[in-house]
């Protein structure tokens, strides 16, 4: 489970917003309940002389607190039930915070990808949620930040994901923002010609890195030769449509 | 001056202190940038917000990011027992932050600006850091990059 994280924000609008956000910090700061500092300077000294050390003398501190018995592990129940359009639903209910986390799981990933076309479903998915037909990329953000909701998708190796996260009281307009992205995606060349380059010099970066290394050779062993090489700049937008 | 594409990034940050809160307005220019065109921009925003309110619309998506970036911080266990903390060794009460939510809630444009007028005054601290000479971003040996047309000003109190 992870919160909400938002790219960076491109206009004078957002900045504006920075600038509340933090004097909002500095108004909502509690009363200094301490009394106020003297204004007057301290006497001249030669010499600072280290101030006493006063250890604090409650009685409960005479002795460090005994260690309680581990709590018992008490494992969340899962619901599983169908909507009536066939979605299976597996749910697992906390109610100490009013938020939610959604996760929409579907059966394909990387492994799913044509054999002429590897990374296609990894870039389709990040395509997928860099806007909708109505909102460009910095918009669809923005209505995010509005509600303070996050709504992402990627894809893995063998399945792909979308997630929501937000406050109960902003679920409707996440799952809105979620169904706008999933029924009418923008996929703007513009957004697409930005992943390929930005997973191009991934790569890049990938082929002098140990752990990566390290993992393109586990995916060759279990995968066969052809796993490790990418075609990240053959998907195009009418494929990863 | 991200819309004028002559930044990296803009950030702004108050470090809230019990005594002595520091509040941040930090500008990293693109290399070739003129550090008085953004020091003169950031001078118009502060202006404008010191001058009008935020709109109703800026305000609730800050409240709304604040709340939420609270609740989600009471989520694991260690976040639950810093809030406690910080909640004590400020106020003197752990359970103070059904009080923090109703300040939060509770805040309008108006006084966001009388906070804006308060202390976003003219004095205060201008730090510019460039590229050492000789570096890639800094320009060739011995050739410091070109002087801000206004000379950092010194520290003061505001």
């Amino acid at each position: 489970m992870s919160t909400a994280m938002h790219k960076p924000h491109r206009n004078s609008l957002l900045a504006l917003s920075h600038v509340g956000l933090a004097l909002l910090f500095t108004a909502c700061k509690p009363a200094n309940t301490q009394a106020p500092l003297t204004t007057e300077p301290p006497p001249p000294t030669d010499t600072v002389a280290a101030a006493p050390v006063s250890w604090p003398d409650e009685p409960f501190r005479a002795q460090a607190p005994a260690a309680r018995p581990i709590a018992e592990l008490k494992l969340p129940s899962v619901e599983t039930f169908k909507l009536a359009n066939g979605l299976e639903v597996y749910l697992v209910q906390q109610n100490k915070l009013p938020t939610v986390t959604m996760a929409f799981d579907f059966d394909f990933g990387g492994i799913s990808d044509p054999k002429d076309k590897v990374g296609l479903h990894a870039i389709c998915m990040d395509l997928l949620d860099e806007g909708t037909q109505k909102y460009d990329t910095a918009a669809f953000e923005e209505k995010q930040a509005d509600h303070a909701v996050n709504v992402s998708a990627s894809a893995g190796g063998e399945s792909s994901s979308i997630r929501v996260n937000a406050l109960t009281t902003q679920l409707a307009p996440a799952l809105d923002l979620m169904a706008e992205m999933m029924l009418t995606p923008g996929m703007r060349q513009a957004d697409l010609d930005r992943i390929k380059e930005r997973r191009k010099a991934s790569l890049l970066q990938a082929k002098a890195s140990p752990g990566p290394i390290a993992g393109r050779c586990d995916r060759c062993a279990h995968l066969g030769r052809g796993a490790t090489r990418t075609a990240a700049s053959r998907p195009t937008r009418a494929s990863t449509r | 001056v991200l819309d004028e594409r002559s930044a990296q990034s803009v950030s702004v940050y108050n470090a809230g202190a019990q005594h002595s809160s520091i509040f941040h307005i930090v500008v990293d220019l693109k290399p070739g940038q003129d550090p008085a065109k953004a020091e003169a921009v950031i001078a118009r925003e502060l202006d404008k917000i010191r001058k009008q309110p935020v709109t109703d619309a800026e305000l609730a998506r800050v409240l709304i990011g604040t709340e939420s970036s609270f609740i989600w911080g009471l989520e694991d266990l260690m976040g639950r027992v810093e809030q406690l903390q910080s909640f004590n060794h400020y106020t003197g009460d752990p359970g103070y932050a059904q009080t923090y939510l109703q300040r939060l809630r509770a805040l309008t444009p108006a006084k966001v600006q009388a906070t804006a007028a308060q202390i976003l005054g003219a004095h205060r601290a201008e730090i510019i850091t460039r590229p050492a000479p000789g570096t890639s971003a800094g320009g060739p040996a011995g050739k410091p990059a070109p002087a801000p047309a206004a000379a950092p000003k010194a520290a003061t109190k505001g």
